[in-house]
């Protein structure tokens, strides 16, 4: 009896399990609809995003934001101010050390805004890479609208990898949103940087080529944009036909501006690309950063070499720089006025320009001289310097034309971008020309160092630049 | 009375913040920590009545907790971004630094110890110097004094610890600022013995030195402390009438701190942080 009772309670048991199961299965296969969460109501996820072009246009917007308002393109940390400071065109009158030390050379791997330069690089790059996986695989956008997105982020990844690889020496080039891969990532040697930067640039280009649905304001980078960016790129791997062919589109595109004082205005005609400003300020954060209000100078001043470099009556002169002087005019100050709004401006004038013409006319210039066509290197040279009040240059050698042209481009693009920098670096004249200037001045100062972090972080990106 | 308690506390796979390369985009990544991680320690409570009389009451209490944390395993440290942060056997709440080996007296400027000799003092390789952050222990003592209607009450507070000191902050002098008063014995000619390299605008060589120095072990030092918390006079008013209850308080917090910690507060040790404030207070209370 005992036992038969022991029997049942097992086989109750046993029901009791196999019911138990049984619920599980019915309500595992009748739930997989129910657990499917539509899209929330309130935000956007990615899936929604690539779906409709009004969402990606935007998200594409705060690229182009996050460059005007951090990082090394624009804003606090923008390149104009800071590589005018290391190189020759500005000294540095403020007493924030990271910026210090970039005055002096003294910078370290500790260096804060190189850190910023170096980590909002790679966001942008990251968000850029996000956005091309987002329309390849979206199911709603239409050819065209991919290829314009796909064209944008490929040329937002080229330029961020451009100033990186100019500033770093041999970095990652990073092609995929994977933190997994992107984590451990190895650095590749510079020329092989510089070939996927003008791949990418090529693609974006080929993307864009039919698509003339250029902004007005000339606020979004099309295929004009890549262009250029194309030309600086064919000039710093010494592909000087792809420099002149790439330039002559742009200067068939567009016309240089005559009036000195419009040349930064932002419906100026050589603009091919600039960042919008935002509401309040108004106009760009270099005219902010760069003029002098007040005295004593807070932060920069326009150096004395970059003066001695104008010549006598050079319209630039008078036109793009400014000066302030103390009551008696013991002492004056000079400072890139090429931005005029200030802050306070009320009245949206000025835009931040990264790239127009007179740049590309150069880069011919520069171009044309490598290809032994001095007579159309000397006319391009000669329209920046008849524009500017110069007269014509003559030299007919390859060695002075290109010191011309250096000379030019010292005063043509001063304050803009570091171009100033990335020119004495790419020639090989950092040296000869800042060792004089710079008591601190180093060979190994043509790099800067890999954030030291960082380098704790993915030892992969080891060994640190040589010097630091 | 006594309490002791003894805890040891293994938790695996902790939903943490990992940190990534900014080659990834981002600082780091919500996800499961692969390892290991044992909290344990000893905690004491002491709680005695010395006395207890008519007029007289004297009682103390006293605690102390050690903890110790330590990594037992992480699957995989070599090859995550952990790798040069952390050791196995060793607790989470250390750091790596350059071992600093005091100022030149020829060249005026800061020294480290060159680990891996490759003649370059450097991040990564060179910093191997390592420090602990985690009190040894920590606790306090009081006493409670009651003489008739007038009541003392103490307690001291102590830890055991070291901690990041000024020169965390700051170790070069000569830049448009104010600096702490430990930088004003630096070098000035060849030969001096200095405890701070040579001033510095910026313009020498010698401020590089200053970022190494700050993540140096010179940069960390003792800051243990025994500090008089709290102390209370109180005196009870007596009977004023009835439902009336009359005190009258002095008490005082952070009065008397007995410690060799180089920066403001050993408490809370860094030298850009108010330090906690003294306070006297007289008062009375009155409940009816």
């Amino acid at each position: 009896m005992e036992q038969t009772m022991k029997n049942m309670q097992l086989n109750k048991r046993k029901c009791l399990g196999l019911f138990t199961l049984w619920c599980v299965t019915i309500s595992l296969s009748g739930c997989s609809d129910f657990v499917e969460v539509d899209p929330p109501k309130n935000m956007l996820v990615s899936e929604t995003v690539f779906d409709d072009p009004e969402t990606v246009a935007s998200a594409m917007a705060n690229l182009y934001y996050a460059m005007r308002e951090e990082g090394m393109v624009s804003g606090n940390f923008g390149l104009t101010p800071l590589l005018g400071i290391y190189s020759d065109e500005m000294d540095y009158y403020g007493n924030n050390t990271h910026y210090a030390q970039l005055y002096h050379h003294n910078v370290t791997g500790l260096n804060s805004t190189i850190s910023e330069w170096w980590e909002q690089g790679y966001h942008l790059i990251y968000a850029a890479n996000d956005i091309i996986a987002g329309v390849e695989t979206s199911q709603s956008l239409g050819k065209k609208d991919v290829d314009r997105f796909k064209g944008q982020s490929l040329f937002v990844r080229a330029y961020i990898h451009s100033q990186l690889v100019s500033l770093f020496g041999a970095i990652p080039y990073v092609t995929t949103t994977d933190y997994t891969t992107n984590n451990t990532i190895v650095r590749k040697p510079v020329e092989e940087v510089h070939g996927m930067i003008i791949a990418d640039l090529t693609e974006a280009i080929r993307l864009m080529e039919g698509d003339d649905v250029v902004s007005e304001e000339r606020i979004v980078p099309d295929r004009f944009a890549a262009i250029a960016l194309l030309a600086r790129m064919a000039l710093h791997t010494s592909q000087w036909e792809l420099a002149d062919r790439s330039a002559s589109r742009l200067m068939e595109a567009f016309d240089l501006e005559n009036d000195l004082e419009a040349v930064f205005l932002k419906g100026s005609k050589e603009i091919i690309w600039q960042l919008k400003a935002g509401d309040s300020p108004k106009n760009t954060q270099e005219a902010d950063q760069l003029v002098i209000q007040f005295l004593p100078v807070q932060r920069y001043a326009l150096s004395a070499s970059l003066l001695d470099a104008f010549e006598e009556g050079d319209g630039r002169l008078a036109h793009w720089t400014g000066s302030i002087s103390n009551e008696d005019s013991t002492l004056i100050f000079y400072y890139a006025h090429k931005y005029k709004a200030l802050f306070t401006a009320t009245e949206s004038l000025e835009y931040s320009i990264v790239f127009r013409l007179a740049e590309q006319v150069l880069i011919r210039a520069e171009a044309r001289a490598h290809l032994r066509n001095f007579e159309g290197a000397r006319q391009d040279l000669n329209r920046i310097r008849n524009r500017a009040g110069l007269g014509n240059v003559t030299v007919d050698s390859l060695e002075g034309l290109l010191d011309a042209i250096l000379k030019e481009r010292q005063v043509e693009l001063f304050a803009e971008r570091g171009r100033r920098w990335f020119d004495l670096k790419r020639q090989g004249k950092a040296s000869e020309v800042l060792a004089p200037i710079k008591s601190n001045w180093q060979e190994t100062d043509v790099l800067l160092p890999i954030p030291g972090p960082e380098l704790e972080i993915n030892p992969n990106l080891l060994p640190q630049n040589p010097g630091y | 009375m006594i309490n002791a308690s003894w805890y040891r506390n293994r938790s695996t796979d902790q939903l943490i913040g990992i940190p990534l390369a900014a080659t990834t985009g981002f600082s780091e990544l919500t996800g499961n920590f692969d390892a290991t991680v044992e909290n344990s320690g000893i905690e004491l409570d002491l709680n005695a009545t010395m006395v207890r009389a008519r007029n007289f009451n004297w009682s103390g209490r006293f605690t102390i907790t050690v903890p110790k944390n330590k990594l037992v395993a992480f699957d995989g440290l070599e090859s995550s971004t952990f790798a040069n942060r952390y050791i196995i056997g060793e607790p989470l709440t250390l750091v790596r630094l350059y071992h600093a080996l005091g100022v030149d007296p020829e060249t005026g400027l800061y020294q480290f110890e060159d680990y891996n000799a490759d003649g370059e003092i450097s991040s990564v390789a060179d910093k191997q110097w390592i420090a602990d952050f985690a009190p040894k222990f920590y606790g306090g003592f009081g006493n409670t004094l009651g003489l008739g209607n007038l009541t003392l009450d103490f307690f001291f507070q102590f830890k055991d610890q070291r901690a990041y000191n000024e020169l965390r902050q700051i170790a070069v002098p000569g830049g448009r600022r104010n600096v702490p008063v430990i930088l004003l014995d630096r070098w000035q000619e060849p030969g001096d013995v200095a405890t701070v390299q040579m001033a510095s605008a910026g313009l020498n060589v010698g401020q590089n030195r200053q970022g190494s120095q700050r993540e140096s072990s010179a940069a960390v030092s003792d800051a243990s402390f025994v500090r008089l918390r709290n102390i209370t006079l109180n005196y009870k008013v007596p009977h004023l009438g009835d439902q009336l209850d009359v005190n009258v308080y002095l008490q005082g917090q952070n009065l008397w701190t007995i410690t060799n910690y180089n920066g403001p507060d050993p408490e809370q040790p860094s030298s850009t942080r108010l330090p906690q404030l003294r306070q006297l207070t007289l008062g009375v209370q009155i409940g009816f």
